[in-house]
């Protein structure tokens, strides 16, 4: 399930930015990804909110910085969700 | 970090310094790029007015005017506000700037706004948050539709941009929404 969900977000990430999924990994970031700017990490949020129908809170906004973060928050709020 | 006021991931937010006036804070101001949405933007900016409007912001009780720092190398990058704060009705108007343009990329803007709404909601206890952005803004409509504002109206025409009338659209965001969707 973890994997689909690394899969997911991603898929999600290669969207956005605009890169193949090949170049994402844990340790990508706005300091790894060229493309990675403001109007773009909002648009990512946004669309982890609705793909994966969740809510980030404000304090979870902040977090978002880069995958292993990513995954650690989302994976938190879907097991709450349960 | 020096006197952080709220500190974020990133980045803190502090009282500005007369320091920041001598920065790049007033040329940010004439940046045609940086003040292409702004409804001020017609008139350059000095180093004179940047101190002027320091100096104003003194014992200041209807505007909180506070300096964006990169925690990392403690830079001044952008300017964060909450102006026009009525104390009765208990509103204000949200704005933030992100000046220094290096820091357009990445999470910088949204931490900082999130963390300007937690000022106001938590710290302040506004109840009532406006906001107003031009049509075409894609970032903040983005940013607004992020930190769930809801839409209260729409000025046809208002704003003229790039040789051309645009609507200025109006959002709000109430400190109970705010809450529920924090406190969760």
């Amino acid at each position: 399930m973890i994997d689909n969900l690394e899969n997911q977000i991603k898929s999600i990430m290669s969207s956005v930015f605009e890169i193949p999924v090949s170049k994402i990994d844990d340790e990508s970031s706005p300091d790894t990804i060229e493309s990675w700017d403001s109007l773009k990490h909002i648009n990512f949020v946004i669309a982890l909110e609705e793909e994966l129908d969740i809510n980030f809170s404000d304090n979870e906004i902040i977090e978002l910085i880069n995958l292993k973060l990513i995954m650690l928050v989302v994976t938190d709020i879907l097991s709450n969700k349960k | 970090m020096v006197n952080p006021y709220i500190v974020g991931k990133n980045v803190y937010l502090r009282h500005p310094i007369e320091d920041d006036v001598y920065g790049g804070w007033y040329e940010w101001f004439s940046d045609e790029e940086i003040t292409k949405y702004l409804t001020e933007r017609h008139w350059p900016n000095s180093q004179d007015t940047q101190l002027d409007f320091y100096k104003s912001l003194k014992d200041n009780k209807e505007k909180l005017v506070l300096s964006i720092i990169d925690k990392g190398n403690d830079k001044h990058i952008g300017i964060i506000s909450l102006s026009g704060i009525n104390w009765v009705h208990r509103y204000a108007e949200i704005s933030v700037v992100i000046g220094d343009k290096d820091y357009n990329h990445g999470t910088v803007l949204t931490e900082s706004f999130a963390l300007m709404l937690k000022i106001a909601f938590t710290k302040l206890n506004l109840l009532n948050l406006m906001s107003a952005y031009a049509e075409s803004n894609e970032k903040s409509k983005v940013l607004h539709r992020l930190f769930k504002f809801k839409q209260g109206g729409c000025l046809k025409n208002f704003l003229f941009i790039n040789e051309k009338y645009e609507d200025l659209i109006i959002e709000f965001i109430d400190q109970e929404s705010w809450i529920e969707r924090n406190h969760k």
